[in-house]
């Protein structure tokens, strides 16, 4: 006689619950229990000297039940534009800052403040710990996230001789570019929940 | 009457068998097979031109029953703090570095080793392959991994000239970064997957 396991196997499991990822052009991903809406990314972000949003990282969150850790990570391209691109990235939930998320990202500059030729990729990325006693925002320690978070980034320039664009592409098959689908790359946004 | 199936689902399953994720902050986490406690980073580090441990990369490890692979992850802050910082990483298990997971970071600079700006993301990695006949550590290949095993980073920098330093922040809104805001804590990262 075969064993009821046979044909039915036990369930692995792992500690991973669910993974949220996707390009913000305005698509709808679906989690376990919830549909989440990406935000639309429609071009290159230029930077100013005070802190805006950036287009693409926002998300608001519902964890599910059990979830012990929600990893957000946001990767971009960013074109240091003037100089060095000195370039300064917050992180919220809600309206409070996660200030230990706190990042910045530079080039360097060539020879006489010219040949600013980088194009690289910046990065946020931080691990929320919803398993601490009391909320501790500023580090990213949660008590009771059970209800919807909107987890976003802001960002601004070091000051206006150190412009930075967000997306933006500044060559293409070995040649400038200054228009066209080649301009901008979409980011990639990833909220992954573990318990 | 009820399917079967309505009462005992067929199993889901993925290759992931468990992951361990977090920010070096001292957290402790649980997961399948134990409970690790991830280094709390409270500085940045420079590196001067002798390997030594990057801060925060270091964990002692022991895979679940069944692990074939093993990925470590070590995600963090990268700058300059001299011409264009060409440092050097190698990753290690235990006392063995893993030749192939070897790799360099630099920047720029201008004409006269002025304006070491570079502040870059970093990541060093590699996958483990636990399928081997026999150990090949220099190459990441293991028998089977079934006690603690210690992986780690250790930098440095090509010479006094090039120093580079790991999680600092030169700068914050549009001046010199003091305080909490002059280094953020990397994020180390294990995947075990089957």
């Amino acid at each position: 006689m075969s064993n009821f396991t046979d044909f039915f196997s036990v369930a692995s499991s792992n500690n991973l619950i669910e993974m949220i990822s996707g390009i913000p052009d305005g698509r709808s991903v679906d989690g376990i229990s919830n549909t989440y809406s990406l935000e639309n990314v429609t071009g290159v972000q230029s930077l100013s000297d005070s802190y805006a949003d950036v287009t693409g990282s926002a998300i608001t969150y519902i964890p599910l039940a059990n979830t012990k850790y929600i990893s957000y990570e946001y990767i971009f391209h960013f074109d240091p534009r003037g100089k060095s691109g000195i370039s300064h990235y917050r992180l919220y939930v809600d309206s409070t800052e996660v200030q230990s998320a706190y990042v910045n990202f530079a080039s360097s500059y060539g020879y006489s403040s010219s040949y600013e030729y980088a194009i690289l990729q910046g990065r946020m990325r931080f691990v929320f710990d919803l398993t601490a006693e009391s909320d501790d925002v500023a580090n990213g320690k949660f008590s009771n996230w059970t209800t919807g978070k909107t987890i976003k980034m802001s960002a601004r320039r070091y000051n206006s001789s150190y412009s930075c664009d967000l997306n933006r592409n500044h060559w293409m098959d070995g040649a400038g570019i200054t228009s066209g689908d080649g301009l901008w790359t979409y980011p990639l946004l990833t909220v992954t929940a573990y318990s | 009457m009820a399917n079967l199936t309505d009462i005992f689902p067929a199993a889901s399953g993925n290759s992931v068998l468990e992951v361990v994720q977090g920010i070096c902050d001292g957290r402790v986490i649980t997961v399948p097979s134990g409970t690790y406690t991830l280094p709390n980073v409270t500085a940045e580090q420079i590196h001067n031109t002798s390997y030594s441990d990057v801060t925060g990369s270091s964990i002692t490890y022991t895979p679940p029953e069944n692990a074939k692979y093993v990925l470590y992850r070590f995600d963090f802050k990268w700058l300059s703090h001299g011409s264009s910082g060409i440092s050097h990483f190698r990753l290690y298990l235990d006392s063995t570095e893993i030749i192939p997971a070897y790799r360099q970071c630099a920047g720029q600079y201008s004409g006269a080793h002025t304006n070491n700006h570079a502040n870059l993301p970093m990541i060093v990695e590699y996958v483990f392959d636990l399928t081997a006949v026999s150990d090949d550590i220099a190459n990441g290949k293991l028998a089977g991994w079934t006690s603690a095993k210690t992986i780690k980073v250790q930098a440095r920098g090509y010479n006094s000239t090039y120093i580079p330093g790991a999680h600092g922040n030169h700068w914050f809104d549009g001046t010199t970064a003091t305080g909490a805001r002059e280094y953020t804590k990397p994020v180390l990262n294990i995947i075990a997957y089957s």
